[in-house]
């Protein structure tokens, strides 16, 4: 298994545009992806845009990743920089 | 929080041949009343193109087509019943594409409540009892019920 976490740092959140590329990045890999939001117990699966939304991500949330998986380390590192870039923002 | 949902912003029996025809016809409702500006519209058409807005839920698909504040006066998030279903590429994977028998169509001015919104809508959606009551609404009054009981931002009669 492997974990990160990282802060929401684009002007406007993970709203559907991000998060819609933030699923189909997901999506490439195999291994099971969970977001979870920090100091809550509220997590979802990465692959899924519905449960990614609902956990209603502003920008300065803290989100950790977790991935466990054949390609854990390369899907918890893409998903990072992802974040880390902006979201497209 | 913003108020979000308006009387006159709930239709029943919407109809519209294709998702294009949809966001002109229900964004045409929001400019009409005063909600946006008149480059909604083509703002939220563009936006579906590149980012669907689909969602398949348990046996029932949603859409939920926005655009940027810049487009937007008074936040607000129109619900249409439609007639018949519309078919719309799916968010996040805009190659499976859904046949969308309910509509939130969102005005957004302020980017915290986009997220709010967006958490608020998806909690409906994952919720069977709220979902139901949304889908087997039998009139415009039934639905407006549903959608003032179980969509969870601040209401406000118009």
């Amino acid at each position: 298994m492997r974990k990160q976490s990282i802060t929401i740092n684009n002007k406007t959140g993970l709203h559907a545009r991000p998060a819609s590329d933030f699923v189909k990045l997901a999506n490439q890999f195999s291994s099971d992806i969970q977001v979870t939001k920090e100091g809550t117990s509220e997590s979802a699966n990465a692959k899924s845009i519905i449960y990614l939304l609902s956990l209603g991500l502003n920008k300065g949330t803290t989100i950790e990743i977790t991935a466990e998986g054949d390609d854990e380390d390369a899907a918890v590192d893409a998903l990072i920089a992802l974040v880390d870039s902006g979201l497209g923002e | 929080m913003a108020k979000a949902i308006y009387d006159d912003l709930v239709f029943y029996d919407f109809e519209a041949a294709d998702a294009s025809e949809l966001i002109r016809k229900l964004g045409a409702e929001f400019e009409r009343k005063g909600f946006v500006k008149d480059t909604y519209v083509d703002a939220v058409a563009a936006r579906e193109l590149e980012y669907p807005t689909g969602l398949q839920l348990d046996g029932f698909a949603v859409a939920m087509p926005h655009t940027s504040g810049v487009h937007v006066n008074t936040p607000a998030i129109g619900v249409a019943r439609l007639k018949h279903p519309v078919t719309f590429g799916h968010m996040g994977d805009p190659e499976h594409l859904v046949e969308a028998e309910l509509i939130f169509m969102m005005a957004i001015l302020d980017p915290d409540d986009q997220i709010e919104w967006l958490r608020s809508v998806m909690k409906v959606f994952t919720n069977k009892e709220m979902m139901s009551e949304l889908c087997f609404a039998n009139n415009r009054e039934e639905l407006l019920e549903a959608v003032k009981k179980n969509i969870g931002v601040e209401t406000v009669d118009a």
